[in-house]
């Protein structure tokens, strides 16, 4: 495979280089792009990663790179240490070349609300890339990188790789390490992966997971070995407020499982329309003590000339977030204050115990759910489709996973009206094998698709000059 | 509409300053999440207990041993004002 050599190879590099610039000028995917990163070195031949470049959402620390968050408050800061993620990908010989775009904290699906760049879609520059993880999502789809890092708390992974015609990982909470990642609600946020081919998702996501001392959440990772070989589909039925592509890709699918043989059954998850207000209550609250951190002292944007700590730590705030992000610390403020906890944080804590018990019943009875990942395909730039409000109710498919804890999985389902539609697959908890299974199935039909001016890196690097 | 002594009271604890037009923007914003929370009234949540994290299997302890970390110079250098090894931060009384 090329993606091995392509550092390496001088000729390759500079097709390489010049490819991604092409495309930068029109999608803006990236903050940092540093091809000439020294590769570890370490792992040749020996590994499957060896000397592949990938890219890292910027909420993730990669050493001597800029690490941003997509924030203001932290435009110059440069991250003294990799990841975990990053140190295990190191040692395994992948050369991380490039930090992607995000909304401001992981806050957003759409990547507008970085405060740094606009990332447009590959396939319609015009419309958004999804978000958080958008930056990571429209470079894999625009061939850029053979895999990215991405976050997920709420659709994160899943929703931008649906926009953009990709893979997206939602591991199982607590699966991959977070030590050197920003977090924005830690009952919820987990790493994953988001590539075009899924056993590269499948490897990659093998060789990041596991137990780490740095991250007390991180489990040893039991494989659940349910059914790999005829699980059992479950799909939602009635009005699900999906768009007519959305629709008719969701349709496709369960057909072409039904056609393929599997037993596929209708389910309910009656929890499913409480999950927007448990969602934002819960990781509201947690961003609002997590983003506590960010004020001014140690590290990050300071304000000028205030007179006392307070002032200096309000205005350095004030200044350096962005709109969305203090909409959520004060929602998540707001809703734990004296008083008012057991009215929203309990409550929706309890919400949360409701949902697990709803899949802990489901699967019981299937092996896999079939969803939406997003109720549209990509909106347009600046809320002429969709109002912020309207994205937030959006994430109820997605934010359902994380609230469970379960892994997810967002794949591309076809290609309506010019625009990929991703749909996604749940499954129990340590059932990620299951997840690449399914979605193998699907692809023997439905191809990943290809947006126009999409080259291999074969293609890429073999081409004739000029 | 959450009253605009809410918001502001809600503002300063969470250490953020609004001027008038944010303030506006935000208390709109922040009342309609809000109401939509109160869908949750209607869930029957009783005899469940809270879920605080979504899989924690254990009690994870690690054993009480100082670690070495050499990042505190470079840490240091991160500071947006400084004076030595110190950070500069305006008088505190």
């Amino acid at each position: 495979m090329i993606w091995n050599n392509v550092l390496k190879n001088t000729e390759y590099k500079k097709k390489y280089v010049e490819y991604v610039k092409n495309w930068e000028e029109k999608i803006h995917s990236l903050l940092v792009f540093d091809p000439d990163r020294p590769t570890p070195g370490k792992a040749e031949g020996g590994s499957a990663l060896s000397n592949i470049p990938y890219v890292v959402k910027d909420n993730i620390a990669v050493k001597d790179f800029r690490f941003t968050c997509g924030s203001k408050i932290l435009e110059n800061f440069v991250s003294l240490y990799d990841a975990a993620v990053i140190e295990k990908l190191n040692t395994l010989g992948a050369v991380p070349i490039g930090k992607s775009n995000m909304d401001e904290f992981g806050m957003g699906s759409s990547t507008d609300n970085s405060a740094l760049a606009i990332t447009n879609n590959p396939w319609d520059l015009e419309r958004v890339a999804g978000g958080s993880s958008g930056g990571s999502a429209a470079a894999v789809a625009a061939g850029i990188t053979p895999f990215a890092l991405g976050t997920d708390t709420g659709g994160s992974i899943r929703q931008p790789a649906s926009f953009c015609g990709v893979y997206g990982l939602k591991p199982t909470y607590g699966s991959v390490s977070r030590y050197g990642a920003v977090a924005y609600a830690s009952s919820l946020d987990v790493i994953g992966v988001l590539a075009r081919d899924i056993s590269m998702t499948e490897t990659v996501f093998d060789l990041i997971k596991g137990k780490d001392e740095q991250d007390q959440t991180t489990t040893e990772y039991i494989e659940d070995k349910r059914n790999l070989q005829k699980p059992v589909f479950g799909y939602l039925v009635g009005d699900l407020g999906l768009s007519d592509s959305v629709a008719k890709a969701y349709k496709n699918c369960i057909d072409i499982l039904k056609s393929k043989g599997y037993e596929v059954k209708e389910i309910a998850i009656p929890s499913l329309e409480y999950v927007i207000p448990a969602y934002y209550t819960i990781s509201t609250a947690e961003a609002s003590a997590n983003l506590a951190k960010f004020n001014g002292i140690r590290y990050g944007y300071r304000s000028k000339g205030t007179e006392s700590p307070l002032a200096l730590m309000k205005k350095s705030r004030s200044e350096g977030f962005g709109e969305e992000v203090k909409l959520r610390i004060l929602l998540g403020t707001y809703v734990l204050r004296s008083g008012f906890q057991d009215k929203y944080y309990i409550k929706a804590q309890k919400i949360r115990t409701k949902i697990i018990n709803d899949f802990n019943n489901i699967f019981g009875n299937i092996d896999l759910v079939v969803a939406p990942a997003f109720p549209t395909a990509a909106f347009r730039h600046g809320n002429a489709d969709l109002s912020p409000y309207q994205q937030r109710l959006a994430d109820k498919f997605s934010a359902i996973a994380n609230l469970a804890g379960i892994p997810a999985l967002s794949f591309p389902a076809g290609v309506y009206d010019n625009l990929p539609v991703g749909l996604q697959f749940f499954a129990p908890h340590y059932s990620e094998k299951l997840l690449f299974n399914a979605a193998k199935i699907i692809a023997e039909e439905i191809p990943v698709p290809k947006v126009p001016g999409f080259k291999t890196i074969e293609e890429i690097c073999e081409a004739p000059r000029g | 509409m959450l009253k605009k002594e809410e918001l502001l009271i809600t503002a300063s604890l969470a250490r953020l300053e609004l001027d008038e037009t944010e303030a506006e923007k935000l208390n709109q914003a922040a009342s309609q999440m809000i109401e939509y929370f109160a869908l949750m009234d209607k869930v029957d949540v009783e005899n469940l207990s809270p879920t605080t994290h979504a899989l924690v299997k254990e009690n994870r302890t690690r054993e009480d041993i100082p670690a070495e970390i050499s990042l505190a110079d470079k840490m240091i250098e991160n500071a947006p004002e400084k004076e030595g090894r110190f950070i500069v931060v305006p008088n505190v009384l």
